[in-house]
């Protein structure tokens, strides 16, 4: 099993892969968004072009589960939260750094169930707030648990199921396409005539990883936008 | 044995994972939101509005083509009519015209031809009036011959003359 060089701060332990990869997505996306939206003009060209789709793709989305005014206000979030997850799919995809007593130091961030798990943490966070900013506390309780009162053991349930199903879901894949990459670079390396069927294989594998890591990252936003929106919705 | 490996094993390093990239995310978002955010979202709302724009000024440039494509046709009908009329009153002026011409030519052919029977008339009379005097002349030489005595030519010739009436009438 892969292990990560690690370190503690009196009792709480840091994982310092997903440190370093969580700062160098945080990183990589920061440098992208300030680099493509210098210079901005009216008619959009080049780098602002993608941005621009890449924010109104993000914005169609929340838009199609919260409507347009709703949307607007969680823009941002939602967009940060998108290109945060697709570049960290897609960055473990990258290399793979492994020292020989197996600690690993190059990994996608969301391919640690801690970091997905935050994320959840965050939009739950984020949907329940919202949801208690709109109606008051007890308009809120009422509002997402009471609506009818018998649903109350459902909807306790559903708050757990969603929290952890989207941070499972997002975690399972990426995961699950680092031990594949992983076990293929492990073929390449059991023997020099592997080398070249594994090399296909790992080219063949990492192009169905980022054609998962960017449909994961949309199914995180499409998912947390509609749990925002569970709570914030007007009841009919 | 696989107990002892799960002993082994690093302590978790959930909470920390937690901490990292709560943290980590947060200040992405303050980030973006302080160094991007507002840019792009501006560049949004300044090209939705500029769109607007220029709907509006296209369709304002419809209505004044259209305003302007009335008016042409307005004036071009305008234009039809009062050519004709300017047809219609040159018309008139020819018809006015000859009309005139042809009245002062036959005034000027009337006076030509009395002017013509007047000149007739006086020759007419001189001529008589000379034949007249000839005549009266000529009777009384003859009467001379014939008496042959000087007559009073004066007294004479008024009676010739009365004779020469009677014959003319």
């Amino acid at each position: 099993m892969e292990k990560s060089w690690s370190f503690n701060i009196g009792p709480v332990y840091f994982d310092g892969a997903v440190l370093v990869m969580t700062v160098l997505t945080c990183a990589i996306v920061f440098g992208l968004v300030i680099w493509a939206s210098r210079k901005m003009t009216l008619r959009p060209k080049g780098k602002q072009n993608v941005l621009e789709w890449m924010i109104e793709f993000v914005n169609g989305v929340s838009k199609d589960n919260m409507g347009g005014t709703e949307s607007r206000r969680y823009s941002l979030f939602v967009f940060v939260l998108f290109a945060f997850i697709f570049v960290s799919n897609n960055i473990g995809l990258m290399t793979k750094i492994e020292t020989a007593n197996s600690l690993n130091y190059w990994k996608s961030p969301t391919a640690d169930v801690g970091v997905t798990l935050t994320l959840s943490l965050m939009v739950a966070l984020v949907a329940n707030l919202s949801g208690v900013k709109r109606y008051g506390f007890k308009g809120y309780l009422k509002h997402a648990f009471f609506s009818p009162a018998a649903m109350l053991p459902m909807k306790i349930m559903e708050e757990f199921v969603n929290f952890l199903s989207l941070a499972l879901r997002l975690f399972g894949n990426i995961f699950a396409g680092e031990i594949v990459l992983s076990l293929v670079a492990q073929l390449g390396n059991s023997h020099v005539y592997y080398l070249p069927v594994a090399i296909a294989l790992e080219v063949l594998w990492i192009a169905f990883s980022l054609f998962i890591g960017a449909l994961q990252s949309y199914v995180f936003i499409l998912l947390s936008t509609m749990y925002i929106n569970e709570k914030i919705a007007e009841e009919e | 044995m696989s107990q002892f490996i799960l002993l082994e094993a690093a302590p978790s390093s959930m909470f920390g994972n937690i901490i990292v990239v709560s943290g980590a995310f947060l200040i992405l978002v303050i980030l973006i939101k302080k160094f991007a955010w507002g840019m792009i979202t501006s560049m949004f709302e300044e090209r939705a509005k500029k769109i607007n724009d220029d709907i509006d000024s296209a369709e304002a440039a419809r209505k004044q083509a259209e305003a302007f494509a009335e008016k042409r046709e307005t004036e071009l009908a305008g234009s039809r009519e009062e050519a004709s009329k300017i047809i219609m009153t040159a018309t008139d002026a020819a018809h006015a015209n000859k009309a005139k011409i042809v009245a002062e030519a036959s005034e000027e052919a009337r006076r030509v031809k009395q002017r013509a029977n007047e000149e007739i008339e006086q020759s007419k009379k001189e001529a008589i009036s000379g034949i007249k005097g000839n005549v009266a002349d000529i009777s009384v030489k003859i009467a001379e011959k014939l008496i042959g005595q000087s007559l009073d030519a004066t007294s004479q010739t008024e009676l010739i003359d009365s004779y020469l009436e009677k014959m003319g009438d």
